[in-house]
């Protein structure tokens, strides 16, 4: 200021000195520095800690769901000649197993969903190491999650999208594009299934070590649940000494298995054949160890012949609870089985009873069967599902007859979730279906038994090939 | 009348000055160096009692007066300085009323060859006020004379043709042909051109003759001449350039972006207004100013890029007495009829579904076992419960009942408003004080449906002296809105609501059918899900409030003579409650509560009323500092404006917070398990219980930081050159300044051609051309190059969680937009014709555009289906035209007109994207070569022998719906733009006396339509009624060659294709061409005949809105009135099926000044 007023005494203007003081002061007044446009928009958020990266594998919209294509593909459903007016037009496609499920302005939800699943992973992968340190998540943890949720959703990728692992052909037969980085500006061509597969047990075997032996929430990954999916990785690789030992892990940490028998028929009209009250929550189910939501739901289904006919329908529970012969609102099917409120309806996740059967088939198919084990695992999963005032354990000394008691267990069990669809394929099943007289066949080693690439993907990128087509 | 002279003087711009001190003979006493005329004039007024009339402009264009007299007589002395300056005077008791020097006719010489003949006559202006000082000159001459105070003049003429012209300062000049006649009357009227002198973009005020931008001045009379009450719809034609569409959105010189904001900034005095444009009372508002280039732009930087609307209020004039006004209005319009509706009757509706059941079977959705009451009735038949006979007479019964008059008579009625403002202003020399007081109410076509609004308004500009002012501006709202109309029309037509008492009758509704119902009920312990709409509309009560006080206060400090800074703030808070009310007794209430019912009846959610609310809070700050610098050197007029701004927009909200069985009265509610609500609960009676919103907060703040700096100079009013440079910055971007600092910038420059000295063209008074050029951002605030995230409390987890919004993408940036503006402004044939002519060019590069995003990425799906990158140019091109004309002055008769005309070209173009499927096509997603808004679709090819729709390919083959796979996108049809690219309006107004009547027609030209019929080509399984044309469906083989009308189509889920053969095809777009009379009216000034003291005008208004229309399309009906959604949207615009006609509007107004 005092050299202001020296320069204003000698400029000896008054108007002028006061102009002067007057500029000074409103320049005082407005100047702002940058930090006024520093502040961060509420309610949204650039991550930029390691708590952040953990609060985006937090939603479970975004990382616990997807995988529907399977669901009308199997043969655990069929679909009434009277209902097929109003059914959309990609589940008969899917149903009829046509070559393509959706034209190319459809979404692909499957390959949607997934993709989407991974590129949160990857995002959380490549910033991890470089993020500042947060103080509510174990960065490790973190970071085990991440490597998990990336290689189950790759495991679900590989197998829709690309042809069963066989070691003969693994490094030549076409996957899906592998992606290891956020960036919605490049382009990735089809790895092979072995690029895949190798990736899946890199990012699994690192993720063990990191990963709690148990999670808080169901959505959250764990050390049960990575082992399990080892074991599954290798038990479709058809390395079954290494799945055993996988999948026992797992049974070692979380092998809860929900008694049938403590069920009890919810009252109204359905008691009498049916549960209509049987926790509706597919999330909150004990036996789900880690759950992927399916990208699908339906209230009602028609379950096929052959999956009903291999129930016993006088002893088991499952038969009892979840199917009934009328709809909800009490129309009669006529012969028609149906699937209400099951909760495990199109499930994709890990569940203690997967893992277990995954266990006792990978000890019957190794090297030297393990059958004394298998046995009692297999009976461990029975005893909650039959009638216990007739129970009797399952027992043989016939390697082939347990097996297969085991394989039908597995049919029965994982009913309508992903894996059956998964071992049609791996298992090289043949199915057909009629629909309005015409009969639809899907052989064994069919092309369709892999998923066409989504048509809009193809368009958006030049390096895909699309898989060969045609039943 | 010296009043009214005043008041007439005052309202075209002049100022006055008057002074305190009385005396009889005038002698003064002076001493001044080098000061303009105005303080020569106030130092007489401080020491006489008379007071001076003048034009500002006028007088401070003439030399500065040096001077020392002591005891000078008056009028001597005005003599000698004024007619040094070619001014004259008139004294008039005490009023000198200042004017140019008119060329007293000298002493004719009398040849006994030349008759003389002398004129007489008076002058007045429109409102039949006597003009005192008007120049009359026989053109091409000097001889004339000047009207007295009286407004009389007699001028002595040589006989023979000759023209006489009249002019007068702000009025326009008007010539009579004089052929000897002894009187000549001669009504003058205001130059709106010169009245609206300035342009006032918010940062500064320049003189229109200086500007070198493009903008068009609106003001508040030419606001009045369209009778409806809002002002966006008032904007609609009377701007060129600016379109308001149907929902409202005005845009300015056609859309420049993709997905960025495409609205105009709107600026009331001064600052940004972030409110709605119908808040504000056109009562209140003195002029728009709609700025449309660079030039004008670019100074609001980034929210300057499409456009800005300058309103400026009413503010007191300078030494006026309190002065009253009362203005009301009242609308009415025509009630809505059902019959202008394009639904099916019972008849019709009835045939339809039976049709269906015969073909199909009952067989409903697996999950959706909606049944209607006709269904029920087949139901009954097929199941054997009555025989076919029977069921077909009660079918027959239902036939015979419409509902649409009872429709009309229960949900509908007269739209309705009324508004009524008071004003009050006067002023002083130092002071002067505007404030207003509205109230409004309206009631919509919707019964329940209404709304009430309390405004007020208040100005007040002080000056403390020479160097300080302050002006304080506070804009207050209070709104509160019932929403509570039912939007019946869409009901199967032959549903009765109420029996013969007045009882409430069932409807079937929902995803049940009755039998189910009753289960429900009695088996499964449910509520009741019996439903009735007319029930439901009275059961409810939604209810929104909103109140927002602006507080604008700029103080201006002068402490040079043309050097002012000018601190501003600006200080905008707006609160708002929404409360929807649910009934106990309501299906909605009974139906929620239905959803969270366990087994056995066990309620999760008590069963009670429920009230919904969620608060909005709004602050809006400005803080601006600028310095003006305006100098005159010689013949140059320098302006310089320097400023800092910061602005920042903060809303927080919360949302959906809901009370659970709520007592009004004692305001407690129950506690709910809102965890259980979301995961679901053992035993549900509803598979998916998570039918209710979580509750939520929302935040946001969007920051600017801003410098800019505008320039011009002039040189003798002939040319003048224009600079602006602006500087953004904002935290939208995040902290990287690659991305949140923007510039703005522009150039201008402007040559007045008619000023030049070599300009001699006689017809033309006024020829200017100028041209500008600039650049300026806009940006997509929902769009970052960072990854970003919203919070969320993990419905499952309950844990926090992070959903990505928007994924990386470091290739993001500004859209920028560089406008090249060249105009010319004219008037010509003294002034009875003028106007502007406009030629734009606005390139925009790096425009956001949604490229499908490939799902591979992780962002694809239903949400992400597109994604935003800076890949694309848009270039809208076009002309602007706007010519004021006065047709024909008589006797007490005047026609004027005013015609505007815009074209726009609009093309996208180097849009780098993959190839798009017919169908992006037809749901207009950006495409390269195209417009914006292009309408793509099939060639409709009629059906074939089985009633399945056709489409041709591009070789002109029938190809079946079943094969359009096959196609592609070369074998659809371009038709055209959504947008009409010609519009504009022409506004007549006629003057009769003290009657005036304006007529306002709007026209929209050379764009296309495409109507949506969606839901026809389904089996209609939702209940609701739809278009009657499926009547004309194809039933029967043969019918093929009468109809294109396919048959219904049975399946739950029809094939796009087969829906798009019909329905995008050329058979259901149309040319939309559309003129309408919007407008008409009519006002009677009664001021004259009152001849009251105390009643200083008085007018009254009636008029009448669309009148009539003209349309191209097949069906009148476009554009028109909304009722609501229709229910599907195939994502074209203008569907207009279920859309009532716009309704006829009748307004009745008064205009009273005390």
């Amino acid at each position: 200021m005092k050299r202001i007023d020296l320069i204003c005494n000698k400029l000896k203007n008054k108007e002028m000195k006061r102009f002067i003081y007057i500029v000074v002061l409103a320049v005082m007044f407005a100047s702002c520095d940058d930090s006024y446009v520093d502040v961060l928009p509420k309610g949204k958020t650039i991550p930029e800690n390691t708590d952040d990266l953990a609060l985006l594998l937090n939603s479970t919209n975004d990382i616990n769901s997807g995988g529907m294509n399977f669901s009308s593909q199997a043969d655990d459903i069929m679909i009434p000649d009277s209902k097929i007016p109003f059914t959309g037009v990609s589940e008969m496609n899917a149903y009829t197993w046509q070559d393509f499920l959706f034209t190319d302005a459809e979404q692909d939800e499957d390959w949607v969903n997934f993709y989407r699943i991974i590129s949160r992973a990857n995002f959380v992968l490549q910033n991890i190491d470089t993020y500042e340190k947060g103080i509510e998540y174990d960065v490790d943890y973190t970071k085990g999650r991440a490597l998990f949720i990336r290689a189950h959703a790759y495991m679900y990728l590989v197998n829709g999208y690309g042809k069963h692992y066989n070691a003969s052909t693994a490094s030549t037969d076409l996957a899906v594009p592998l992606l290891l980085e956020m960036n919605i500006n490049e382009q990735h061509p089809r790895s092979t299934v072995q690029q895949v597969y190798d990736q899946i047990i890199t990012d699994l075997t690192a993720a063990i070590p990191l990963l709690t032996e148990t999670s808080k929430h169901r959505t959250w990954a764990n050390r049960a649940s990575a082992y399990a999916l080892l074991g599954r990785v290798y038990l479709y690789q058809e390395k079954y000494d290494l799945s055993q030992e996988n999948s026992k892990k797992s049974l070692d940490i979380y092998s809860t298995i929900k008694d049938y028998n403590t069920l009890s028929f919810a009252s109204g009209k359905n008691a009498a054949k049916g549960v209509l009250g049987y926790d509706s929550n597919k999330m909150n189910n004990v036996e789900n160890g880690y759950v992927q939501e399916p990208g699908w739901y339906r209230t009602e289904l028609w379950l096929s012949n052959e999956l009903i006919n291999t129930f016993d329908k006088t002893k088991d529970l499952r038969y009892w609870y979840f199917t009934s012969d009328s709809t909800s609102t009490g129309e009669y099917l006529d012969g028609l089985h149906i699937v209400t409120t099951d909760g495990q309806v199109a499930f994709a996740g890990i569940k203690s009873t997967e893992v277990l059967l995954n266990y006792c088939e990978a000890l019957m198919k190794q090297a030297t069967p393990n059958r004394t084990e298998a046995l009692t695992y297999l009976n461990k999963l029975r005893v909650n599902r039959f009638v216990a005032s007739s129970y009797a354990d399952f027992a043989s000394t016939d390697n082939a007859v347990v097996l297969d008691e085991i394989m039908q267990e597995r049919r029965r069990e994982l009913r309508l979730t992903a894996y059956r669809w998964f071992d049609m394929k791996r298992l090289g099943l043949t199915a057909s279906r009629t629909v309005n007289g015409k009969t639809f066949t899907l052989k064994a080693g069919s092309n369709n038994y892999v998923w066409a690439i989504p048509l809009n993907v193809m368009a958006l990128n030049d390096l895909l090939e699309q898989n060969p087509r045609g039943l | 009348m010296r009043m009214k002279l005043l008041t007439m003087l005052m309202l075209i711009g002049v100022l006055q000055l008057s002074a305190n001190v009385r005396g009889q003979n005038a002698l003064v006493n002076m001493n001044m160096h080098d000061a303009n005329l105005i303080e020569f004039f106030s130092v007489i007024a401080e020491q006489t009692d008379y007071e001076f009339l003048y034009n500002h402009d006028l007088i401070l264009s003439k030399e500065t007066v040096s001077l020392e007299v002591n005891q000078e007589d008056l009028k001597e002395l005005l003599e000698d300085v004024l007619h040094e300056r070619d001014l004259d005077y008139q004294l008039d008791d005490n009023v000198i009323i200042i004017s140019e020097r008119e060329f007293v006719a000298p002493v004719v010489e009398t040849r006994p060859v030349v008759q003389e003949k002398t004129v007489k006559g008076k002058v007045t202006d429109g409102t039949g006020t006597a003009l005192p000082g008007v120049s009359i000159l026989v053109k091409g001459t000097s001889i004339g004379t000047a009207t007295d105070i009286d407004g009389n003049y007699t001028l002595t003429l040589e006989e023979g043709k000759k023209v006489l012209v009249f002019s007068f300062i702000g009025m326009l000049a008007q010539e009579v042909a004089f052929s000897g006649q002894e009187v000549i009357n001669v009504t003058l009227f205001a130059d709106t051109e010169q009245m609206s002198e300035v342009v006032v973009t918010g940062y500064q005020t320049i003189k229109k003759g200086r500007a070198t931008g493009s903008f068009q001045i609106i003001d508040n009379d030419e606001l009045n001449n369209v009778a409806s009450l809002d002002l966006t719809q008032k904007l609609q034609g009377i701007a060129s350039g600016v379109k308001v569409n149907r929902e409202g959105e005005i845009l300015i010189r056609g859309k420049a972006t993709l997905s960025a904001e495409s609205k105009p900034l709107i600026v009331v005095d001064g600052f940004p207004w972030m409110g709605n444009l119908a808040e504000i009372n056109t009562n209140d508002i003195d002029q728009i100013t709609v700025l449309k280039d660079a030039a004008s732009t670019s100074i609001y930087g980034v929210r300057g890029a499409n456009g800005v609307v300058v309103i400026t209020t009413k503010k007191g004039d300078k030494n006026s007495k309190l002065r009253v006004n009362y203005t009301n209005s009242f609308t009415l319009s025509e009630k809505p009829n059902l019959d202008d509706l394009d639904i099916m009757n019972s008849k019709q509706h009835i045939e339809l579904e039976w049709d269906s059941y015969k073909a199909a079977g009952l067989s409903t959705f697996p999950w959706y076992n909606f049944k209607s009451e006709v269904g029920e009735i087949y139901a009954a038949m097929q199941d054997g419960k009555i025989t076919e006979e029977e069921a077909l007479s009660q079918v027959n019964e239902m036939k015979q009942y419409d509902n649409r008059s009872d429709i009309e008579e229960l949900f509908f009625r007269r739209e309705m408003t009324q508004k009524h403002t008071v004003s009050f202003d006067y002023g002083s020399e130092k002071n002067q004080f505007y404030a207003s007081l509205s109230f409004d109410e309206n009631k919509q076509k919707w019964k329940g449906t209404e709304g009430t609004n309390v405004a007020f308004t208040l100005n007040d500009n002080f000056k403390f002296n020479g160097m300080f002012a302050l002006r304080l501006n506070m804009f207050g709202n209070y709104r509160v809105n019932k929403n509570n109309g039912q939007f019946a029309s869409m009901t199967r037509p032959y549903v009765r609501f109420l029996d013969d008492e007045g009882n409430y009758l069932e409807e079937a509704n929902g995803s049940y059918d009755k039998a189910t119902r009753t289960y429900n009920e009695e088996t499964l312990g449910l509520l009741s899900t019996s439903y009735n709409q007319v029930q439901e509309q009275r059961l409810k009560d939604k209810e929104s409030k909103n109140n927002s006080i602006s507080t604008n206060v700029s103080f201006d400090i002068t402490p040079l003579k043309g050097v002012k800074l000018t601190t501003s703030v600006g200080y905008n808070v707006m609160n708002g409650r929404s409360e929807d009310f649910w009934h106990k007794d309501s299906y909605k209430v009974r139906n929620y509560v239905n959803r969270f019912t366990e087994v056995g009846g066990n309620q999760v959610v008590p069963y009670g009323h429920i009230l919904k609310y969620s608060d909005t809070y709004s602050e809006n700050l400005t803080l601006r500092t600028q310095l003006s610098i305006n100098k005159e050197y010689k013949d140059f007029v320098f302006s310089l404006n320097a400023g800092l701004e910061r602005n920042s927009f903060k809303t927080e909200a919360t949302l959906n917070n809901t009370r659970y069985n709520y007592h009004p009265q004692r305001l407690t509610e129950s506690i709910v398990d809102y965890k259980k609500m979301t995961q679901g609960f053992l035993n549900a009676t509803f598979n998916w219980a998570s039918e209710w919103s979580t509750p939520m907060n929302s935040i946001n703040e969007d920051r600017y930081l801003s410098s800019y700096y505008i320039g011009s100079i002039g040189y003798k009013g002939k040319y003048d050159l224009f600079g602006s440079w602006r500087l953004d910055k904002t935290n939208l971007f995040g902290q990287s300044s690659k991305y949140r600092d923007q510039p703005s910038w522009s150039v201008g420059a402007k040559w007045q051609l008619s000023e030049e000295k070599f300009f001699d063209v006689d017809f033309i008074d006024r020829l200017g051309f100028k041209a500008s050029y600039g650049l300026s951002g806009n940006v997509e605030k929902n769009t970052s190059p960072f990854l970003i995230a919203y919070a969320m409390t993990d419905y499952f987890s309950g844990e926090p969680s992070l959903s990505v919004a928007n994924p990386e993408n470091p290739l993001l940036g500004w859209e920028k937009s560089y406008t090249t503006n060249i105009g010319v402004d004219f008037a010509m044939f003294n002034n009875k014709i003028s106007g502007s002519l406009e030629f734009y060019n606005k390139f925009t590069k790096d425009v956001l555009a949604p490229v499908n995003v490939d799902p591979t990425t992780g962002f694809g799906g239903s949400f992400w289906s597109s994604f935003s990158k800076n890949n694309g140019e848009i270039i809208n091109r076009g002309i602007d035209v706007n010519i004021a004309a006065n047709i024909l002055t008589r006797k007490d008769f005047r026609y004027d007109v005013n015609f505007n005309f815009s074209y726009n070209y609009n093309k996208v173009q180097n849009l780098d994207k993959s190839a798009l499927t017919k169908s992006e096509y037809i749901y207009g997603s950006a495409l390269e070569g195209q417009p914006t808004d292009y309408i793509y679709g099939y060639r409709n090819a009629g059906l074939d022998a089985e009633g399945e729709p056709q489409v041709f390919n591009k070789g002109g083959e029938k190809i079946s719906w079943k094969n359009m796979s096959s196609l592609t996108t070369e074998d659809g049809k371009f038709f055209g733009r959504q947008t009409p690219p010609y519009y504009g309006s022409l506004t007549n107004s006629f003057t009769w006396k003290n009657f005036t009547a304006d007529v306002f027609i709007t026209y929209d030209l050379g764009h296309y339509v495409a109507m949506n019929s969606y839901p026809a080509a389904n089996r209609n399984a939702s209940g609701n009624n739809i278009h009657k044309i499926v009547d004309k469906r194809w039933r029967a083989p043969g019918d093929e060659t009468k109809t294109r009308i396919p048959k219904l189509d049975y399946t739950a889920y029809s094939s796009q294709d087969r829906i798009q053969a019909t329905w995008n095809s050329d058979f259901n777009i149309d040319k939309a061409d559309v003129i309408r009379v919007k407008s008409i009216n009519l006002t009677y000034d009664f001021t004259s005949l009152i001849n009251s003291k105390m009643i200083k005008s008085l007018k009254v208004r009636a008029g009448v809105e669309n009148l009539w229309h003209w349309t191209a399309a097949d069906n009148d009906k476009i554009y028109d009135n909304k009722i609501g959604n229709s229910g599907y949207s195939t994502g074209l615009a203008y569907v207009r099926d279920f859309y009532f006609p716009e309704f006829k509007t009748f307004t009745f107004g008064l205009n009273m000044t005390f």
